[in-house]
């Protein structure tokens, strides 16, 4: 058995007095594989909490089916839940007034782990994440990263089989996503039988983490494949940013008219140096040397080259129609 | 069997344990609920010494103020818990774990009642100490008795609140602040529960400090003539109570789990 979660064809609709019903999820199947980082992207109200509620057992679906570990959510939910850990981002939970070490014990009793056990375990991951020394230290007294790191030793000490990690980093600082980014590559690593499903709003950290990403927007899959896959559908020509030390806009139609159609070159200014630089848009990787070639038949200089390469972020706003950092600028609401 | 048998206890343990020894750290609210159960019990003693009452009533305050902090706790810590769970956003994760619900609210129930066992103690010590007010001892063990069976229906009543105040959100906190006085004015805290009236007294026996509390003075204050019931009577009574509050806070609780799953609306803060 190959997959550790399975979506047919997902609906959850919202009822709510006085208002339309609300259509978060509206028919979405994706998988996810052991072994998989699983990225779930899409801007606020696309759907991606409804859908980690529902796979969680938190939240019951409209219609469809969703499979944990082989286990329906809906009707097998109490055998789900020792096999799942929840970590979200910002999360308060857990009690300011217990110590760190505390805190994380409480929590692995609620899954019935024996303390000796629990202890060695959580011993383990604080000191994974660099936090033993504040082991003693209570919890509303710790910085947000901090907190992350105690919640993301949390789900780790009960030893799920299946990481749900909504928004993990979010309002984290650079270190401490650093570490959580890490740990969780790592611990998906070390047993064929783990898989994590990530939701967040970092672009970088999907493209990093996950081996493969949906695009989820108004309840539907826009696309699922890996980051590398997206991108590369984005667009299949490549581009390149070239300085030179000179060259005016005759010479550039000459070039443009000796590379042929479909290879689209714009001439501008370096923003810093002032020279002339040229964006071009190449049919085919090896257009780059005619057009090398091209410039210095017409005596410019090469300064500076970059191949310049989509991002997840540019197959994002192709397929979501807006950035990531738009949606929040235009919604209030999570 | 044996195993979901086992994650019940630690679930209850660990949970017990946030409100026993988690507590403590906050030496203030210990101190401060202390001192104003004394100062309510000493206003309710002076006031009978002012109006010529025999020594009994100041037997039956000192137990009211004993006995009163159990029913704050059941309100304030049991009923009102899920919903500040919910808050601050931890009935999610309990949602999500394996652990059954009921083992965290008999967990903080346990601990909640030791936790104000020693603030109750702590009122009684003082009452026998400065007013010098004086108890039999010779009916503890049925007094003992009661008193755990009194807690047992008591905390059962609040987890059915628990259920009840977290479907009704945002209202809980009026709730539980509409509740608190008449509460303590039906179930006798410091006054004999009889001088209510038959037809008050059939709702305040819903209460199970009211007979409980009666029961207590029939056989802890030497002279209390003015109960409502036999104590063998209260007993029975409070026994069934227990009994059915329990039947209905597991019923509630499951419930409560289906609809929070069903509408989201429990589980989830913004929702």
């Amino acid at each position: 058995m190959h997959t550790a979660i399975q979506v047919e064809n997902l609906t959850r609709v919202f009822n709510r007095r006085g208002t339309a019903p609300f259509h978060a999820l509206r028919g979405v199947s994706f998988d996810v594989s052991y072994g998989e980082i699983f990225g779930l992207l899409g801007p606020n109200g696309a759907g991606k909490t409804t859908t980690i509620k529902i796979m969680s057992t938190l939240l019951l679906p409209t219609s469809g089916c969703v499979t944990v570990a082989g286990l329906d959510v809906v009707k097998d939910y109490a055998h789900v839940r020792p096999l799942i850990s929840l970590i979200s981002g910002g999360e308060t939970s857990g009690y300011g007034i217990l110590t760190v070490e505390e805190q994380l014990w409480m929590f692995s009793q609620f899954y019935g782990m024996e303390t000796p056990a629990a202890r060695a375990r959580i011993e383990e991951y604080l000191k994974l994440v660099g936090m033993w020394d504040s082991k003693r230290q209570q919890m509303n007294r710790l910085s947000t990263g901090m907190r992350q790191k105690v919640n993301l030793v949390r789900g780790l000490v009960t030893d799920p089989k299946i990481l749900f990690l909504d928004e993990p980093t979010l309002g984290v600082d650079v270190e401490a996503s650093v570490i959580i980014r890490s740990i969780v590559r790592d611990w998906v690593q070390e047993k064929p039988e783990r898989s994590v499903i990530l939701t967040t709003h970092y672009m970088a950290e999907a493209d990093e983490l996950c081996s493969r990403v949906a695009i989820i927007n108004h309840g539907l899959i826009l696309a699922n494949a890996p980051p590398s896959q997206l991108k590369q559908d984005l667009d299949s020509r490549a581009h390149y940013e070239i300085t030179v030390d000179r060259l005016t806009t005759g010479q550039m139609d000459l070039i443009a008219a000796f590379m042929g159609e479909g290879n689209d070159l714009v001439l501008s200014a370096d923003k810093v140096t002032n020279s002339p630089m040229i964006v071009a848009h190449l049919m085919h990787e090896s257009d780059i040397a005619r057009l090398i070639t091209a410039l210095a038949e017409q005596g410019a200089t090469l300064e500076y080259m970059r191949k310049l390469e989509p991002t997840l972020e540019d197959a994002f706003l192709k397929m979501v129609g807006r950035r990531f950092e738009d949606e929040e600028e235009a919604s209030p609401v999570s | 069997m044996k195993k979901k048998l086992l994650l019940f206890l630690r679930t209850l343990n660990a949970r017990a344990y946030v409100r026993i020894f988690g507590q403590m750290r906050e030496a203030t609210w210990v101190v401060a609920s202390v001192v104003g159960g004394f100062f309510t019990m000493t206003t309710y003693i002076y006031l009978y010494r002012t109006l010529g009452t025999g020594s009994e009533f100041s037997g039956l305050v000192v137990l009211g103020g004993f006995m009163t902090p159990f029913f704050m706790n059941v309100l304030w810590g049991v009923a009102m818990q899920l919903y500040w769970e919910k808050e601050m956003g931890n009935l999610e994760l309990m949602l999500v774990s394996p652990a059954p619900l009921s083992a965290f609210l008999v967990g903080l129930s346990v601990g909640g009642a030791m936790h104000t066992m020693l603030r109750s103690l702590a009122v009684l010590f003082f009452g026998i100490a400065v007013f010098k007010v004086r108890f039999t001892v010779l009916h503890l063990p049925p007094a003992l008795l009661i008193f755990f069976v009194t807690l047992f229906a008591m905390y059962g009543l609040g987890i059915v609140f628990s259920s009840l105040f977290l479907y009704h959100g945002r209202d809980a906190w009026r709730t539980a602040d509409l509740v608190m006085e008449p509460s303590n004015v039906l179930s006798g805290s410091y006054f004999p529960a009889r001088f209510l009236g038959l037809g008050l007294l059939g709702i305040a026996a819903l209460i199970p400090t009211t007979l409980g509390l009666d029961a207590l003075r029939q056989l802890l204050v030497p002279s209390f003539t003015v109960k409502v019931l036999d104590w063998h009577w209260e007993l029975l009574i409070l026994i069934g109570l227990g009994l059915v509050f329990a039947f209905i806070a597991s019923w509630a609780l499951r419930s409560v789990e289906y609809k929070a799953r069903r509408d989201a609306r429990l589980s989830l803060r913004w929702q």
